[in-house]
């Protein structure tokens, strides 16, 4: 609560200046908006009619309402004169930090319309003996509420009133936790004394009404505040997260794509490198974007994410574009493994003796078997009379995948690029690891 | 139109994205090739351009403020006159142009309606040759596109809604393999032993498949796959 705030004059408080007792009568004319003289004349017809039940109403606002300001105190010596209440709590804390809202004025009425009720019924259909126990608890209530719930913000009540009122605030503090207990000591006991008192059942289901509505009461009073706290939390969360999520992007952009761009600059000259720094960017910054974070991350073994890793480690030797295009993918075996390895020396091939800038890469992972094609555009040969040298390329790439029951094909014709073909089967897996 | 008349006059493009740099350089590299009739940088620029210019062909890109390709496309087609009759030359075709790999950005700008899918670093004669397909009235199906279908019609479902609609046949299959391993259509047609024609038919039959069928798989792959 603050009296910094100018909805505060309006709020729902205990007001001590002109009080005559606790200052109940003036708060609740004040947030009523109506004369106070008036309302201390109902009260007082009131409590001449049912003295104990306007005395226990009163001792619950006491206990329910928090003190409320000293209305004209100003700003300045309240921040200086009371350190307690140096820390304003936010706007929208808790039950002392709430503005005026129509809300409370119903809230008050339904709880004093229930313990009338209750009272009521009580002072004429029981003895004093289940009355007691009653008062006793609904007292203790009032006390663990009015005190306890409210001592998140409690450090700044009163805190905008004067060093006077920080004073009563320090009090609060050291008494609060013997107060709540007291408080909720009183409502186990009023609460067991007063199941004991009533025998008769008729007369708990009639008490019952009463008790609803001081419920409904209660919880009108305090949902808006609990409400307006949790979703206070929950911005607060929302915004944390996003300002994390700035903080990574503006850090990745640091670190890749402006030292990249730097590099770029200071080397433009020179065609080739400026290309493969450009592609390598690009890389990284789609894995980034789109691969949402499974990919690329050496945590789990697929034969997808091996080919990309083998790809992307030819692209930046040789400065050609390895356009991969992956259907399906499967757990990493050791004809995976040999599939992997075969596609990587052909790409290689491909990179070094095709005189083309870019080549196209496809996997696809059917049921049954795994292929791998390798395609370039590039100056192409006729297989049957490869250099000796290329023979043994071609050889290596084959023995790989036919160790492990697959196959591999070599298509070129001078001037038509050339593709190379690689399959091998899958070992008969276990259904879930194929889940389409 | 048939060929001969797609000779006669060179087909009228109009390149809609969001960087000016991509516009004039898409203009540059298509400079010589098609008459490019206009250019916008959002979608609503874009919708009166295209009401005043009368593109044969629309190049679009998918991700734009305002509303991506796909909101652009699903505008388009809303306001122009039902396909048939004289009025067909009048509604533009749509081919999407984009940096994104990201399959649901595909997925969705071709369930929107566009012809083709190619991505940013395809050369002036490829997106020349692409644009002429689109214009006439063919699919455009690059190897990631290619991969991305597939991928999506891959497996079984237990009981397909439309097997007509939900499903491949082998030969568009054949087809779309060929080409997500990098080969053009003359190339798919030579090794398949079929005519260009025919190739560009299952590759359209393939592309009316992707917007029409209401297999629930395309639209989970879309958002669950998210292929590099």
């Amino acid at each position: 609560m603050s009296v910094r705030d100018p909805l505060s004059a309006s709020r729902l408080t205990r007001r001590r200046d002109g009080r005559w007792i606790a200052g109940v009568c003036n708060g609740l004319a004040a947030a009523l908006g109506v004369p106070v003289a008036a309302l201390r004349a109902v009260v007082v017809v009131l409590a001449l009619g049912n003295l104990p039940a306007v005395a226990l109403l009163y001792a619950l606002a006491w206990a329910f309402l928090p003190p409320g300001g000293d209305v004209d105190a100003g700003p300045g010596p309240g921040a200086a004169g009371a350190p307690a209440g140096g820390a304003r709590p936010p706007a929208g804390f808790g039950i002392g930090g709430r503005p005026a809202d129509p809300l409370d004025a119903v809230a008050v009425l339904a709880i004093v319309a229930g313990a009338v009720l209750l009272l009521g019924q009580f002072t004429a259909w029981l003895p004093g003996s289940v009355v007691a126990p009653a008062v006793l608890g609904i007292v203790g209530a009032g006390l663990a509420w009015g005190w306890g719930g409210r001592s998140a913000p409690g450090g700044g009540e009163g805190g905008g009133a004067s060093g006077g009122a920080a004073l009563v605030t320090g009090r609060r503090d050291r008494f609060r936790p013997l107060v709540v207990a007291v408080g909720v000591s009183l409502v186990f006991v009023g609460g067991v004394a007063t199941l004991a008192a009533v025998s008769d059942l008729r007369l708990i289901g009639r008490s019952a009404a009463g008790a609803a509505v001081l419920t409904a009461g209660a919880v009108l009073l305090l949902g808006p505040g609990m409400a307006r706290l949790a979703r206070n939390l929950a911005d607060e969360r929302r915004q944390r997260i996003r300002s994390e999520e700035r903080a990574e992007v503006a850090a990745h952009l640091h670190d890749g794509v402006l030292q990249t761009l730097a590099l770029i600059q200071k080397r433009a000259g020179d065609d080739k490198a400026v290309r493969s720094l450009a592609r390598r960017q690009e890389r990284e910054l789609r894995t980034w974007l789109y691969g949402g974070g499974s990919n690329g991350e050496a945590g789990e073994a697929t034969v997808a994410t091996l080919l990309r890793r083998e790809l992307d480690d030819v692209e930046d030797r040789y400065g050609v574009r390895l356009d991969a295009v992956l259907v399906g993918d499967a757990p990493l075996d050791d004809a995976g493994r040999a599939l992997v390895a075969a596609g990587r020396e052909a790409a290689l091939n491909a990179a070094r003796h095709a005189g083309v800038d870019t080549v196209d890469v496809y996997l696809e992972v059917e049921p049954e078997r795994v292929s791998l094609f390798v395609r370039d555009r590039g100056r192409g040969f006729d297989p049957a009379a490869v250099p000796p040298d290329r023979r043994g390329v071609a050889d290596s790439i084959s023995a790989r995948v036919r160790r492990h029951g697959g196959t591999a094909e070599v298509r070129s014709a001078p001037g038509e690029g050339a593709e190379v073909e690689l399959s091998v089967p899958r070992a008969p897996v276990r259904v879930e690891d194929k889940p389409r | 139109m048939n060929e001969s008349e797609r000779k006669e006059h060179r087909v009228r493009v109009f390149v809609v994205d969001d960087h000016p740099l991509v516009r004039s350089g898409v203009r540059s590299e298509l400079e010589g090739r098609v008459d490019v009739v206009g250019t916008a940088g959002d979608v609503e620029e874009a919708l009166s351009g295209i009401t005043a210019a009368r593109p044969d062909v629309v190049l679009v890109d998918v991700h734009m403020p305002g509303g991506g390709g796909a909101e652009l496309i699903r505008r388009v087609l809303a306001a122009a006159p039902s396909e048939a009759g004289d009025e067909a030359a009048a509604v533009p075709r749509f081919l999407a142009l984009s940096v994104s790999d990201a399959a649901d950005d595909v997925i969705s700008v071709i369930r929107a309606g566009a012809r083709g899918y190619l991505t940013k670093t395809v050369s002036g004669a490829e997106l020349a040759e692409a644009i002429g397909r689109v214009a006439a009235g063919d699919a455009v199906f690059s190897p990631r596109l290619a991969g991305f279908v597939l991928d999506a019609f891959a497996g079984t479902m237990p009981l397909p809604s439309d097997p007509e609609l939900d499903q491949l046949t082998a030969r568009e299959r054949d087809v779309l393999r060929l080409i997500a391993r990098g080969y053009a259509y003359k190339e798919v047609a030579r090794r398949l032993n079929l005519s260009v024609k025919t190739v560009e038919t299952h590759v359209s039959s393939v592309l009316r498949k992707l917007q029409l069928s209401s297999r629930h798989e395309l639209t989970r792959w879309a958002t669950e796959r998210r292929l590099v």
